[in-house]
């Protein structure tokens, strides 16, 4: 058994909730992948090794959360990288997020029949701009699903309609039951002014 | 050239609008992991998706494949072939025609 097993993600964070799931690491040792579940994420260790070394968030999410649940080695993996490198690709990963976002309130706005879909890219690319901007904004990466609301300038999205957005997601990836009324979730979405809210996030650069 | 996350969502998006075209708003496939598909299975009816079921799930792996099987977002840039996406939506596309 030459691989390493982590969890992360709201479960370490006692963020659970009756949509959560577990997220999974595996760090294979060897080319075997094929042996875990495909809702896992496998990364080769050389590579989340480079992400150790270039300062990207998701080392930093891998550091701060990630906790060791099975290896063959008497200090894992990731205890032995130690800290990633400063976050370094802050302005290129909100620049390619606004575009998602930007993206996705265009399908919205055009009647676009993946709706749930949709809404749920919205969630995701909300929360990752906020996620990336609070390394300068609250001086340390912040990734709970609620990071958008924990900034000096919050989300300006009614948190129950985010929240909404946030099931659309979990419908995506895990299949779980969401109305379809979503209408005026879709409205706020297309009217609420992301342009200045992404503006002042970059402001924390 | 784009990330990794962004590909992906721009094929599952082309992937789901072959789908949800051709089913009413109250059956709409939300996503391509395997319990969105499941979901979706049921509510159409596993009769009439039996033969579509594969397409789909076939296309869902190479679309995940655009970001590593990870859901994470700030993954660095890969080079995506996406022929074998488009492959897999001329063959969802004349199934779903057929069975729908």
């Amino acid at each position: 058994m030459n691989h390493e097993i982590y969890v992360f993600g709201s479960i370490c964070r006692g963020e659970s909730c009756p949509t959560s799931d577990v997220d999974i690491l595996v760090l294979p040792f060897t080319d075997d992948r094929s042996k875990f579940p495909t809702s896992w994420s496998i990364y080769a260790p050389e590579l989340v090794r480079e992400y150790f070394t270039k300062g990207r968030l998701f080392a930093w999410h891998l550091h701060l959360e990630a906790r060791c649940i099975f290896s063959p080695h008497e200090t894992p993996f990731l205890s032995a990288l130690g800290a990633p490198a400063p976050y370094s690709t802050m302005s290129k990963d909100i620049d390619e997020l606004e575009e998602l976002l930007r993206e996705t309130i265009h399908e919205l706005e055009s009647g676009t029949r993946n709706v749930v879909y949709e809404l749920g890219i919205a969630y995701t690319a909300i929360r990752d701009l906020a996620m990336s901007a609070s390394w300068a904004l609250l001086g340390e990466p912040c990734f709970s699903s609620d990071a958008p609301y924990k900034l000096p300038d919050p989300c300006p999205l009614e948190f129950a309609t985010y929240k909404q957005a946030m099931l659309a997601r979990h419908s995506s990836t895990r299949g779980i039951e969401i109305g379809t009324d979503l209408d005026q979730a879709v409205n706020e979405i297309i009217r609420a002014p992301f342009g200045q809210w992404v503006a002042s996030l970059r402001g924390g650069k | 050239m784009k990330n990794t996350f962004l590909n992906r969502v721009s094929a599952e998006r082309r992937v789901l609008s072959v789908v949800n075209e051709l089913v009413p708003s109250n059956q709409q496939l939300t996503g391509l992991s395997g319990a969105a598909i499941s979901r979706w299975r049921a509510v159409v009816g596993l009769d009439r998706t039996s033969s579509v079921s594969p397409i789909l799930l076939a296309v869902a792996e190479q679309c995940q494949r655009l970001s590593d099987r990870s859901n994470e977002t700030f993954m660095p840039i890969e080079e995506a072939d996406s022929e074998k996406i488009e492959e897999h939506l001329v063959k969802l596309h004349r199934e779903l025609e057929r069975c729908l």
